[in-house]
């Protein structure tokens, strides 16, 4: 019995340990630990491959010519407002529109307009593409000078004037995002530095190599929209990154005296951590509702790099034009980061990353679990570009589709919580109100159902089809609400049969 | 003794278990009677009429989820008697003879596919491998043939297609105007947009939908409209306009008269496949 107690004590005593353990790494961290044990529900882990992390980015400039399309962002395209012909130079202004959603595109070399032709765009239309020869010597626009920035409305102009889109891979207007409606003004403002796909170590290099313009980006950002205070997020599958900031942080609060309101706080690896309502969640315990967005629970989210650009801008004024692009996949001979000028052709920048190794299979822009893949590689890179991936036969291997088995793995990893299996079924059978049933309209087409069915069915496509039936049903109702509409107005000024009542 | 037996025994085996039957069956005849009277459905005859009166196809092309929804919209005051474009002219005088209105009617129309973009006339850009289905392949840069305005050939629309009149050939889908009602139900699933609803009476359309610049389409497909405009200057009535590099035909003031037909260099304009399609009365 005492033996017993003895142990019982133990016990306790280990438990008492490990509480004061965590506390204690708690305050080293600086923020709370226990937020990287608690992420969202579900999600998967697929491979980092982050092969190309530890390799400091390559400035790549020779480039015969680069192809800009005139249509990088969320929104109207840009038309031309140059002439074949015309010299232009970094950052003189090549592509514009006047819609409020529209974001102005900029020369990215300095060289001779060559030609204006049309591409095709990555939903099938037709797009206008500038063709610029460089001249190879990077001349800046001599009309450039670092920003002068009074008041929020010159903060806000100056961020659609610099071409800032969203570097993350969805290319929404920043000027959009960082300008929410009345009354929803953000309380938090979110650094989205998980950089959750595979592959991809383009934000990593950026956090490695500029630290201090990222941070000059975001006191910008809180200036300007007067928000209190700031987190970074990152996966801890980057350790570095806690260092970088808190050591650029540190610096800062020597040199000024006054403490930073920014955290930086590590998140538990998984994908997908980086989404937007995901990071939301594990970072503030926000849940944004479904059709809401970020704003609509006080957070405004920026990816990293995008805050990097914004510091860089503050600094020099020379608008958007070149990135950091990760080049990587096992057709690659020598793959790295990369900092190219936007419109630089993915045939040059495969060239520079050492050529192929063997006959690429599938080339892919974006991450592997997101991205898009590409029919052509003579077309150039866009803003939000962040990789280019080169698969050779082994990883371009689609498996064949069998029978669902109801294992519930899909469920089981979904992130928002659906039954990727029910829309399935509900998809090929077109049962719109299955589809409702299941909200097929709250998916985010991260691809954990896919990647995690042993059955290897295509859920995540299958459920953009739904989403199209839904759409189409919606109208219809929209069109039968119209109609019934209508015969009640005709009717209001007639008697009413009894018969009929 | 043996006769009191005997009637005690028929009083048991037979009388009792009848009596009880009786009785058993007429409880639950009054209930029915409850049950009939509380929970009866108050029949609409006219609504039963409309009913008979609509095709049963339920395809939706009114608008509705269906004939029974519809037949409910044409019961409220001031609704469209014209909308059903399956039963056509016959069911619209018999809804309006039903409601006691005046018959309205809508033009017969058929749908017509805007491409004829086959395999041998245009080339596959890249192999597509995904979902077999239009929508899937047109959101991967826009479908994986050449032209990336064309018919994508999964079929979307002939699994819409309530009446059988959709079939696919050589990569494209063709319509039967024998059998097309023009209920329009493959016009809001294409997702390129490619099949119109046009009067039963037009012979001729500009059988094409592509937006490229006339120097791409000919590299996209041998039979595209390359907007050279040569069936704007020749048709008499006008009714052709050039929107961008595509010209298009306002079946409302064409004339029949083939002009344009024989002055197409590409053959994008073209004779429908078949004649109206007669007019079920």
């Amino acid at each position: 019995m005492t033996l017993l107690n003895d142990f019982h004590f133990l016990y306790l005593g280990f438990h008492i340990h490990l509480l004061l353990l965590i506390i204690s790494v708690e305050q080293i961290q600086g923020g709370d630990i226990l937020a990287a044990v608690h992420a969202f529900r579900g999600g998967v882990h697929p491979k980092h491959n982050k092969n190309t992390d530890v390799l400091p980015s390559i400035k790549l400039d020779d480039f015969h010519e680069v192809e800009i399309l005139l249509h990088q962002h969320i929104g109207p395209p840009c038309r031309s407002v140059v002439k074949p012909g015309d010299y232009v130079y970094v950052g003189t202004l090549v592509g514009a529109a006047d819609h409020p959603m529209a974001v102005p595109i900029h020369s990215s070399v300095s060289g001779t307009v060559r030609e204006i032709h049309y591409v095709v765009s990555p939903n099938g239309n037709p797009i206008e593409a500038v063709r610029i020869e460089s001249d190879a010597k990077f001349r800046v626009d001599p009309a450039i000078s670092p920003p002068h920035v009074e008041t929020k409305q010159d903060f806000l102009d100056m961020v659609r004037a610099s071409g800032m889109v969203g570097l993350g891979g969805a290319a929404f207007p920043t000027h959009i995002k960082l300008n929410p409606p009345k009354g929803k003004e953000p309380d938090v403002l979110l650094i989205n530095a998980a950089e959750c796909e595979p592959y991809i170590t383009s934000d990593y290099r950026q956090m490695s190599e500029h630290p201090d313009e990222i941070v000059d980006g975001i006191l910008e950002i809180m200036r300007w929209l007067n928000i209190p205070k700031a987190i970074i997020g990152f996966e801890d599958n980057k350790p570095l990154v806690h260092r970088i900031f808190t050591h650029e942080i540190a610096k800062r609060v020597y040199k000024t005296g006054a403490k930073l309101p920014i955290d930086v706080r590590s998140l538990k690896t998984i994908y997908p951590q980086g989404a937007e309502k995901m990071l939301i969640y594990s970072l503030t315990k926000r849940r944004v509702p479904p059709g809401k967005l970020p704003h609509d629970v006080g957070v405004l989210v920026l990816n990293v790099s995008t805050v990097r650009f914004l510091g860089y801008y503050m600094r020099h004024g020379i608008p958007l034009t070149r990135r950091r692009i990760t080049l990587d996949g096992s057709a690659l001979n020598a793959p790295g980061n990369f900092n190219v000028p936007i419109g630089a052709r993915i045939k040059d920048l495969i060239d520079a990353a050492g050529g192929t190794c063997e006959e690429p299979q599938k080339i892919i822009m974006g991450g592997a679990m997101m991205g898009v893949a590409l029919d052509r590689i003579d077309c150039g890179i866009i803003k939000a570009n962040n990789a280019i991936l080169v698969f050779g036969s082994k990883e371009a291997k689609i498996p064949a589709e069998s029978p669902c088995i109801r294992c519930g793995r899909c469920v089981a990893v979904c992130p928002m919580g659906l039954m990727p299996t029910g829309i399935d079924v509900s998809t090929r059978s077109r049962d719109v109100e299955g589809l409702e049933f299941f909200r097929v309209m709250d998916c985010i087409e991260c691809g954990c159902c896919t990647y995690s069915c042993p059955s290897k069915r295509f859920l995540t496509q299958s459920i953009k089809n739904g989403k199209v039936l839904v759409r189409a049903e919606l109208t219809r109702r929209a069109n039968e609400k119209k109609l019934l509409e209508e015969s009640e107005k005709k009717a209001s000024g007639k008697e009413v049969p009894s018969d009929l009542k | 003794m043996n006769t009191i037996t005997f009637a005690l025994s028929i009083t048991k085996n037979i009388l009792v278990p009848t009596l009880i039957m009786l009785g058993i069956s007429s409880v639950l005849g009054v209930l029915i009677l409850v049950v009939s009277h509380f929970f009866s459905i108050t029949h609409n005859e006219k609504r039963e009429a409309l009913l008979d009166a609509l095709p049963g196809a339920n395809c939706g092309g009114c608008g509705f989820a269906g004939c029974d929804a519809y037949a409910s919209y044409l019961l409220k005051p001031g609704s469209d008697t014209s909308l059903c474009s399956v039963g056509g002219l016959a069911c619209a005088t018999e809804i309006a003879s039903i409601l006691g209105t005046e018959v309205k009617s809508r033009e017969p129309k058929v749908a017509v596919v805007h491409c004829q973009g086959t395999r041998d006339q245009t080339q596959p850009r890249f192999e597509y491998l995904g979902t077999q289905s239009c929508h899937a392949a047109h959101g991967l840069l826009g479908g994986f043939g050449s032209c990336t305005y064309g018919c994508l050939g999964f079929g979307d629309c002939i699994a819409a297609c309530a009446f059988g009149a959709m079939h696919l050939d050589n990569g494209i889908v063709h319509i039967d105007r024998m059998e097309c009602t023009g209920c329009g139900q493959c016009v809001k699933v294409c997702p390129k947009a490619l099949i119109t609803l046009i009067p039963t009476r037009s012979t001729v359309e500009v059988r094409c939908r592509n937006e490229w610049p006339g120097a791409q389409t000919r590299k996209n497909c041998h039979i595209g409209c390359i907007g050279c405009g040569k069936c704007v200057r020749v048709c008499p009535s006008s009714a052709i306009t050039l929107k961008g590099s595509l010209a298009i035909i306002n079946q409302e003031l064409c004339i029949h008269c083939d002009a344009c037909v024989n002055s197409c260099p590409t053959n994008a304009i073209a004779y429908l496949p078949l004649g109206p399609r007669p007019e079920k009365t």
